[in-house]
């Protein structure tokens, strides 16, 4: 019976598996662009000057220097505090021009390279790119971009330093490269140093055309500790000595370059950001922080204008000259006379402009609009194509503005480019600013439009996906209805009437409806948070007795302690926190409550350990009592768990500990903590890889010595031996997620286990350790309709536990510091992995809680024991399915919403991590091994 | 004699309507100075003094919950001192539960270490709003309280089914509400405590409503209901007996 459930269950679930990949392969297609590379002979003739020869216009530059700083947010360069004096000194005095540079989500760095490179609006598939490193179909190699243009059509020698996104992006463009790997996030000076240490010896030599130098310091910084680190400043300063060196380098050597030769033209260098950083650190969202990063042009030829004002503030008006990041790509490619690249939406920035003269700018803007018309009419191959030979005769009004807006704004920019064409040099200064208001008005709005509707959807694969996933969701609910056995699906056909809980359709209904809402997405933890206690609260109001009313109350307010550890979501993840008092002035006591926990979880182990012998009736309850070969390996087996227990627990502790240094905020003396970590393997990877071992050995005991107790026990102990193996599970598992986690989190798995015992009054501490029965209010049998079960309230506690760590449903706060535990080298399943196991943590603990729960309550018979399982795991499923249906829906439905890359995508794929990670390998494949 | 019929009809619902009338009052702001969005607390306290005053006439005057009847049928008279005790018995009782509410509020969600009087106030007025009517109504202790506002047989009296038509469509509406508070919309409006506060007087109204139908509307229309049906039948009777009188005549 229980297998042919499983069976149909698998074939639901692979059908489901099918569906979401049919979805996911409409809504995050890659990207529709142009193919090839935009080569010089293509380029229209200059509308402005018909039959003229040579249409060219000779660059404003040679060279060009990219300082990109990751993470450089705009108040960090023209901010009152900001520590880059330099960088400001040349701002007010005029030397150099800043703007505001508006990233797009996903603001990652790779995403956000391509942008700058590009001039694409990003798809979101690269965001999860970002993260799988080694993937080169995201690669630019064969994509239009400014620096194949620059090395094929200007014969630029090409150099990069710094991060090694470049390298994967453009394989085969640099002569020169020194790549940092920007994963370890716990390195702050050395990707630095790795930087710097190419400044002066690369930029001397004259070997080179263009130099890229990406810092990845600042981003580390504000990973670790937030943009108010103390650490910021002196970076701030560091960057900003790099920026005069080479500002000042670059500047002598165009002077004698100058005056070598007469044909030589000076160097553009560049300081900007890929993006910027929210209140704590983190980037990968929308927010105004996230998105707010800076360009800096520096150089000769670059005029701004000189802040009269000296003082502090002098700068803040460039906090909000915005321009989009993408502007960039044509600007570069007009300053350096190269063709713009194919695929770009940005406009140039016409503040760079000014040198030109009016006829050579208007034929810019024209080179500009005429590429973004390409890119019009490869997204919809109804626009007709233009002749720019006939515009000049046609009639501006030859068009029709309702159908065809864009191309006839197009025509009307060369139109009115065409009207002060013959006048050329005299024409009146009216004429040119109509035709480049324009062109200007064209581009703006293509770009608009583009942005919009760039990632063409695949809306029938999206739709098949959506029917396939509706399909299972029914095959899940009716699975469940019929349990094969009949006796209780969801309708109750005998009774007519719902037969799960009232809280559980509430709850399933409340979710479905929060999910079609922006806010209740970036805000899930409030939901979570809010349905647990609710959820307690129905259990109090309930309760059969006293005491269970009084153990649901510490378990509510246990849990409020567990909300206030770590504020997430995005509308105010800035709110003080215990996670920011334990990072910042109680450091200490931070490491204290670990060792509190860890000390916990020692002293509940070997509490349980006799808890089990008393029930079990050890030693008398074996063959020959406390003599027999049996009992003998028994308690070998039991010794060997506890001590790997005790070594595991204090070992995870002790990486921490070594890994951020705690010994030193308790103020141990260094030989001490050498002394205390003796036991432990020298260094921090080995001390990881123990810890795995350990865990390891502690799986493998655990199993031996429920066989024995199986074997050798009395027959109605066999399902207790069942319990206490789901227990050793459930602890044996906490050293593991102790490694992996922030250390600010390991007293909340004490929290939980708290929690968690607090159900299960037989487990608690001086409990006699059978299982009393509970006198009931004589008035008061039955169950409640308002009364959640245990399983129900963990499920809720499963989904707030991942919010409570401090994770959220923006890509930023997923966290990438703990993954790498015990690995010396880069690989992407241990990686990939590791990385689930640190953000999911929670969920984890929390879904093994529920198998352990199931034991307590119904794993006297196996049979029964077995049939609750698979019904858990079907439900489960129901809710993962409904879940998915609901999400696909609203996706599909709000395509075109204004948040639908910022919010509901990475809500989406974090739905897709929880129903492939979660639902599918650790709930069905973890219980399949339990069966 | 009908069990409804011993309501004096001129008396019933008088309490309602009043109920109402102290919730609209309590809401509206007739002067500039008390303002919801610039002084909560001042504010909350005026509705809450307003609501309570409410409860505490009707209970000096006995007649809260069709206790007038009662009175009428020749009911011993109580004498101040004891109806004082009383209205100062469900004032401290009021702000008992408001004090619990309050840490109810805390374990949900609400701000610890600020904003401590307008918590204290918001659960002041989610107190009187949704657990004085049973305070009024039901015996002091847990059984009658759990008779009244968890089962769900029937067969409650009409006490019991006002009390817990008034706790919880209150409670239910107040829960619903909270889920404003974290959507970022950006309103005055969404400011800790108003949500919750505006849900509870919402669903005092709902209650309110509900309360009149199930305790007042629909029984008296079913005894009437009923009586017509009986006298249809008794005058069915009556003829059918006639014409058998007639065919033996």
């Amino acid at each position: 019976m229980i297998w042919r459930r499983l069976c149909v269950l698998a074939v639901v679930v692979l059908v489901e598996l099918v569906g979401l990949g049919l979805f996911v392969k409409g809504f995050f297609p890659y990207k529709r662009s142009i193919p090839g590379f935009a080569r010089p002979q293509d380029q229209p003739p200059d509308i402005g000057r018909i039959g003229a020869l040579d249409s060219e216009i000779a660059p404003q530059y040679d060279r060009l220097v990219v300082m990109l700083v990751d993470a450089l947010r705009n108040d960090f360069v023209f901010g009152n505090n900001s520590a880059m004096e330099f960088t400001q000194g040349l701002l007010r005095e005029g030397q150099a021009v800043g703007f505001t540079a508006k990233a797009l989500a996903p603001t990652v760095t790779m995403p956000r390279i391509k942008a700058l490179m590009a001039g694409t609006v990003p798809n979101f598939l690269d965001a999860v790119l970002n993260i799988a490193e080694s993937d080169t179909s995201s690669s630019l190699k064969y994509h239009d971009n400014l620096l194949w243009q620059l090395k094929h059509h200007r014969h630029k020698t090409i150099n990069m330093f710094g991060d090694d996104t470049w390298l994967r992006l453009f394989p085969d463009i640099f002569s020169k490269t020194d790549g940092t790997s920007s994963f370890f996030v716990t390195d702050t000076v050395e990707v630095d140093n790795n930087v710097t240490r190419h400044v002066r010896p690369e930029l001397e030599r004259s070997d080179w055309d263009v130099t890229i130098f990406h810092y990845l310091g600042l981003d580390h910084i504000g990973h670790l500790a937030g943009p108010n680190s103390p650490l910021m400043k002196p970076k701030q300063k560091e960057m900003d000595d790099v920026v005069r060196d080479i500002y000042q380098m670059v500047s002598h050597q165009d002077k004698a370059r100058m005056e070598h030769s007469p044909g030589a033209k000076p160097t553009l260098f560049v300081l900007l950001g890929d993006h910027a950083m929210n209140e704590i650190g983190n980037h990968g969202g929308n927010s105004k922080l996230e998105t707010s990063t800076v360009f800096v042009f520096m150089g000769q030829g670059i005029r701004g204008q000189p802040f009269a004002d000296r003082g502090k503030n002098a700068l803040s008006a460039l906090l909000t000259r915005e321009v989009p990041q993408i502007n960039l790509v044509p600007t570069l490619a007009l300053l350096f006379g190269v063709p713009i690249p194919k695929n770009n939406l940005g406009l140039p920035l016409h503040e760079l402009l000014d040198a030109y003269s009016d006829t050579e700018r208007l034929r810019m803007l024209q080179l500009t609009a005429s590429q973004m018309f390409g890119v019009v009419r490869a997204n919809d191959p109804s626009v007709k194509e233009v002749d720019v030979a006939q515009v000049a005769r046609m009639a501006a009004s030859d068009c029709d503005k309702a159908s065809d807006g864009l191309r006839c704004k197009y025509v009307a920019a060369l139109w009115a480019h065409s009207k002060c064409a013959p006048a050329a040099t005299s024409a009146s200064k009216g004429l040119v600013d109509g035709a480049e208001r324009a062109y200007y008005d064209f581009m703006e709005q293509a770009n608009e439009e583009l942005s919009r509707a760039f990632s063409g959807y695949d809306v029938p694969a999206m739709a098949y996906g959506i029917a396939v996933i509706a399909i299972s969701t029914l095959a899940l609910a009716a699975l469940m209805q019929n349990r094969l056995r009949g006796d209780a699906g969801i309708i109750n056909s005998k009774a007519k009437r719902l037969a799960l809980s009232l809280p559980a359709v509430a709850l399933l209904v409340t979710y479905i409806m929060a999910n079609t809402s922006s806010s209740m997405i970036e805000e899930e933890h409030q939901f979570w948070y809010f349905w647990v206690q609710t959820m307690l609260a129905l259990r109090i109001v309930t309760a059969a007795t006293t005491g269970g009313a009084v153990r649901t109350g510490m378990q509510m307010v246990l849990f409020r302690i567990v909300r206030a550890w770590n504020q997430t979501g995005q509308n105010w993840p800035g709110e003080i926190d215990i996670r920011f008092y334990l990072n910042s002035s109680h450091a200490t006591h931070m490491w204290a409550l670990g060792v509190a926990t860890v000390v916990a979880f020692n002293w509940y182990m070997h509490w349980m350990h006799r808890l089990m012998r008393q029930r079990f009736g050890l030693p008398d309850s074996f063959d020959g009592g406390s003599s027999s070969p049996a009992y003998r390996r028994l308690c070998a087996w039991r010794w060997i768990f506890r001590a790997a227990f005790a070594y595991a627990s204090f070992g995870a502790l002790a990486y921490q500990m070594e890994r951020n240094r705690g010994w030193e905020t308790l103020g141990m003396p260094e030989w001490a903590w050498a002394l205390i970590r003796a036991p432990m393997p020298p260094g921090i990877a080995a001390m990881a890889r123990s810890v795995y071992a350990c865990v390891f050995i502690i799986a493998v005991s655990s199993a031996l010595s429920t066989r024995l107790l199986r074997l050798n026990c009395k027959q109605g102990m066999v399902g207790a031996a069942c319990q206490t193996a789901a227990l050793d599970v459930l602890f044996g598992m906490v050293p593991l997620l102790v490694l992996l986690s922030r250390p600010h989190n390991i007293p909340l798995f004490a929290l939980f286990a708290a929690i968690f015992v607090l159900f299960f009054p037989q487990l608690l501490p001086g409990s006699s350790g059978c299982r009393r029965q509970e006198e009931h209010d004589p008035a008061w049998t039955g169950r409640h309709c308002l009364r959640p079960s245990k399983t129900l309230v963990q499920f809720c506690l499963l989904y707030a536990s991942f919010f409570a760590l401090g994770n959220s449903n923006s890509l930023a706060s997923l966290d990438i510091s703990n993954s790498y535990a015990g690995i010396s080298r880069y690989s992407e399943a241990l990686v990939g992995v590791l990385m689930f196991i640190s953000n999911w943590a929670g969920p984890l603990w929390w879904g093994t809680a529920a198998l352990a729960s199931t034991a307590l309550a119904h794993g006297m018979e196996q049979a029964e024991f077995r049939r609750r399982l698979v019904d858990l795991v079907t439900a489960a499923h129901v809710w993962q399915a409904c879940t998915l249906l609901s999400l696909s829906v609203v996706v599909a439905l709000m395509r075109t919403h204004l948040f639908i890359w910022s919010v509901f995508s990475p809500r989406y794929l974090y739905q897709v991590a929880w129903f492939a990670g979660y639902h599918v390998l650790f709930v069905t494949v973890g219980s399949l091994l339990w069966l | 004699m009908p069990d409804h019929k011993k309501y004096p009809l001129e008396a019933n619902g008088i309490e309602l309507m009043l109920g109402g009338m102290a919730n609209a009052m309590s809401l509206v702001t007739p002067r500039k100075g008390l303002n919801i969005y610039e002084n909560p607390v001042k504010y909350l306290s005026a509705t809450a003094s307003v609501l309570f005053g409410y409860y505490a006439i009707l209970t000096f005057a006995d007649i809260y919950c069709f206790k007038v009847s009662s009175q009428r049928m020749g009911r011993p008279r109580i004498s101040v001192v004891k109806r004082l005790a009383k209205v100062a018995t469900v004032g401290a009782a009021t702000f008992a539960s408001a004090l619990v509410l309050m840490g109810v509020f805390v374990l949900f969600g609400a701000p610890v270490g600020s904003q401590h009087a307008e918590t204290l106030m918001a659960a002041i007025n989610l107190s009187l709003l949704a657990v004085t009517p049973a305070i009024l109504t039901l015996k002091p202790n847990v059984a009658a309280w759990r008779r009244a506002l968890l089962s769900v047989e029937p067969g409650k009296t009409v006490p019991e089914k006002w009390a817990a038509g008034f706790f919880w469509c209150t409670m239910a509406t107040t829960w619903a509400a909270a889920y404003f508070v974290p959507m970022d919309w950006g309103r005055p409006w969404q400011r800790w405590p108003i949500p919750i506060v505006g849900g509870a007087f919402l669903g005092n109204l709902i209650g309110l409503l509900y309360v009149a139908l199930r305790c007042f509307v629909i029984p008296i229309a079913q005894a009437d209901f009923q009586d017509s049906e009986h006298e249809k039948r008794q005058m069915l009777r009556d003829m059918q007996s006639g014409e058998v009188s007639k065919k033996v005549n």
